[in-house]
């Protein structure tokens, strides 16, 4: 788990103060009375169970079909098809590349994101079909991709909308579905029933049990419509996060056009070039996890996986504080690095360029 | 080949927990529930082992004869009946495939149950799991369809074995016959490494028993788990050496971890794989839980629950695939080959079940 991880899920989440209060001076139901999907109380006799259960029977059916796997290199998460023209919602970690666990580790570094890559969509019935991602915001953990083949149905993509996420209450009903552990074959979207516990603009958080895998997919209202997307979890089953589909209408067109909303801010233009790119977390030690080709840095001996631990004379103990002294530099400058490579301890002195 | 990577939700650690009860711990939630389990209630008995609580168990002939989940079963096994009494059973089959067994207690007038069709019941569709007392143990919804397993979800597996951590060929004297395992590699960090053996050590004895290939070594660790000392005998030249070694657990992926979060309560089952056929719910319940009833909300029982199998689910053996068993069972077809504490009493007899043409 990386530490922006976890930055990101101190956002939200204060206890909540349950709102569940049983209603009983409600007149029961009739027979066959409908479910109302803004209710946020409990069922409390068959009647209204049956109620609740003929609403998400047909939910899980209808919305079966817009539900998909999102395959990206190695890793496989879920999705939502949210349009017609087969625009698909997901999480950006699963749409993100990640380095491979350090030894003893269960999590990567995640790589600098890039839209245009291509992915792979499964389907409910299996087929495969192509996608390319689009944009993602990844503290959000929100992710776009469109699927680039034409839909089944005269070109069109059987979709499910997308709904205000701001609408809904702590007690609403909710159901979600997704691809647990990846998709297996022979085996449907997988449906989980549950109640929305707290709600804020960043995070939804509901008892539908999630596990990898279900990344990406869609949490449902009991109007059919999509809330939010799959995206972490906590050890308590109560403890499901989805991100909210307001954190995605909020920056629908970025996203659609390919932004990584939250990509980590360039040094300024003016500023020498070295052509480095470092983990994604701004507190991180400043390691290097690629380097453009041919820029000053690959000339001058530096490698990914390098840790930068010296900038001429001064200490570095993190990329924030490394940028903040690149800031000053210009292009022709000289600087000495220190830099850590596994067990050594290396000085290369580089000439800073000029960025394009 | 490798595996496919699982694209994971970034799992926290929270440090305030929200207090707020899943589904299945909800208690205002089961009420509703109560009239619907009543009659699978009824049918459903507290399975006990050496004196501890291992499984629920489903009555499927009033005259005794009781449903439960096999690898749950050890020691001394005895069913508690709903006036609390406990009384001895035995067990009849055992049949490792669907990971039944079916006990016979001295009894007569118990309440069994009729199984339902579970094929055509949607995903959606409640579901409750009957226990010993009138609130369900666990309820929820149909997560997938009846189906057959494929991949690796149809291969028995023991997550819990212990790893030595050798890499392990026959040894054989100069007839050819197998006096041994001869460790080839240590794996670095291994069990065996840590407790000082070495890379052509040949393993003659475990536990006091004679180890004549690397088969019957690894028959050996099958049944011992991560963290279990074993006494391990090695020839080492011409010397003999004993080690204790303390057993390494299966190297866990990130899969692993995540279905694992919330399971402090309610467990996973050790047997969670290596099904043919099965019902997939949300509900949460605790392994000691399988082997009880679940029935939809008209009460009909449609399986039996089989494993707590993830975060996400708990699966049931259907219906369709237990009718067929059970004549089988009780005629003695599957009856268990090496149980301890099968009494000598001849079985009631029970007629022979008409096999079908596949």
């Amino acid at each position: 788990m990386t530490r922006t991880r976890l930055g990101r899920t101190a956002i939200c989440f204060t206890v909540l103060c349950g709102a569940l209060v049983a209603s009983a001076a409600d007149p029961a139901p009739a027979p066959g009375a409908k479910w109302d999907p803004a209710r946020v109380t409990q069922p409390e006799t068959i009647e209204e169970l049956k109620a609740l259960q003929a609403t998400v029977t047909k939910l899980v059916d209808k919305c079966n079909a817009s539900t998909v796997a999102v395959l990206s290199g190695p890793s496989a998460g879920s999705g939502v098809i949210v349009s017609e023209d087969g625009l698909v919602l997901t999480a950006a970690h699963v749409i993100r590349s990640y380095s491979a666990p350090k030894k003893g580790g269960l999590e990567g570094v995640p790589q600098p994101f890039k839209a245009g890559s291509t992915v792979k969509i499964m389907l409910p019935d299996g087929t495969k079909v192509d996608g390319k991602t689009l944009g993602i915001n990844a503290k959000m953990d929100s992710g776009m991709v469109q699927i680039t083949t034409k839909g089944p149905n005269n070109g069109k993509w059987p979709f499910t909308p997308v709904a205000k996420s701001g609408d809904v209450k702590p007690g609403q009903w909710v159901f979600s579905l997704g691809h647990p552990s990846g998709p297996k074959e022979g085996r449907s979207p997988v449906a989980r029933l549950g109640r929305v516990k707290d709600s804020s603009k960043s995070a939804m958080q509901t008892d539908c049990t999630l596990v990898g895998g279900d990344s990406g997919g869609p949490l449902f209202d009991l109007n059919g419509k999509v809330i939010g997307i799959h995206s972490r979890i906590g050890p308590s089953l109560a403890y499901n996060i989805h991100v909210p589909t307001d954190a995605f209408k909020s920056e629908w067109d970025k996203l659609v056009a390919g932004e990584w909303v939250d990509a980590p801010q360039v040094a300024k233009a003016a500023a020498g070039y070295l052509g480095v790119v470092f983990s994604e977390d701004e507190e991180d030690d400043a390691w290097v996890t690629e380097l453009a080709d041919n820029g000053p840095a690959a000339k001058g001996g530096l490698l990914a996986g390098d840790t930068i631990t010296k900038f001429n004379d001064t200490v570095i103990k993190s990329v924030k504080q490394f940028r903040k002294l690149m800031e000053p530099t210009k292009a022709g400058d000289k600087i000495r690095f220190t830099v850590r490579r596994g067990t050594e301890i290396k000085t290369l002195t580089i000439t800073l360029g000029k960025r394009d | 080949m490798t595996a496919r990577l699982i694209a994971v939700v970034g799992a926290l650690v929270a440090a305030t927990a929200p207090v707020s009860a899943q589904l299945t711990a909800d208690s205002k939630l089961l009420a509703p529930f109560r009239p619907v389990v009543e009659k699978a209630t009824e049918s459903t008995v507290r399975v006990r082992c050496d004196d501890k609580d291992a499984a629920l168990g489903t009555v499927v002939d009033s005259d005794g004869f009781i449903l439960t989940k096999l690898s749950e079963l050890k020691g001394v096994v005895k069913v508690k009946l709903s006036d609390g009494t406990e009384v001895d059973a035995k067990t009849v089959a055992a049949d490792k495939g669907t990971d039944l067994a079916l006990l016979k207690i001295a009894a007569k007038n118990l309440k069994a149950v009729t199984f339902a069709d579970s094929k055509a019941v949607p995903r959606g569709n409640w579901v409750a799991s009957a226990g010993p007392t009138s609130d369900p143990v666990a309820v929820g919804i149909v997560s997938v369809m009846t189906r057959k397993l494929t991949g690796r979800d149809v291969i028995i597996t023991n997550p819990n074995r212990g790893y030595l951590g050798v890499f392990p060929e026959d040894a054989k004297d100069e007839n050819g016959k197998g006096i041994g395992a001869k460790v080839t590699d240590v794996s670095p960090d291994g069990a065996a490494k840590k407790a000082g053996l070495l890379a052509g050590d040949v393993i003659v004895e475990m536990n006091g028993k004679a180890v004549t290939s690397q088969q019957q070594m690894r028959d050996l660790l099958e049944g011992l788990k991560g963290g279990e000392a074993v006494q391990v005998v090695v020839k080492r030249k011409d010397e003999m050496k004993s080690f204790k070694v303390t057993l390494g657990s299966a190297p866990k992926d990130r899969g692993d971890f995540q279905n694992a979060m919330g399971s402090q309560k309610y467990t996973l089952s050790d047997r969670r794989t290596g099904f043919g056929e099965v019902l997939q719910t949300d509900m949460v319940i605790a392994a000691k839980d399988c082997g009880g009833p679940v029935v939809d909300l008209e009460g009909n029982v449609l399986g039996i629950n089989i494993a707590r199998a993830g975060r996400v689910e708990t699966w049931v053996l259907p219906s369709e695939v237990i009718r067929p068993l059970l004549p089988q069972f009780k005629a003695g077809k599957f009856a268990p080959t090496s149980a301890t504490s099968t009494p000598a009493k001849p079985l009631p007899a029970a007629p022979a079940p008409h096999e079908k043409k596949k």
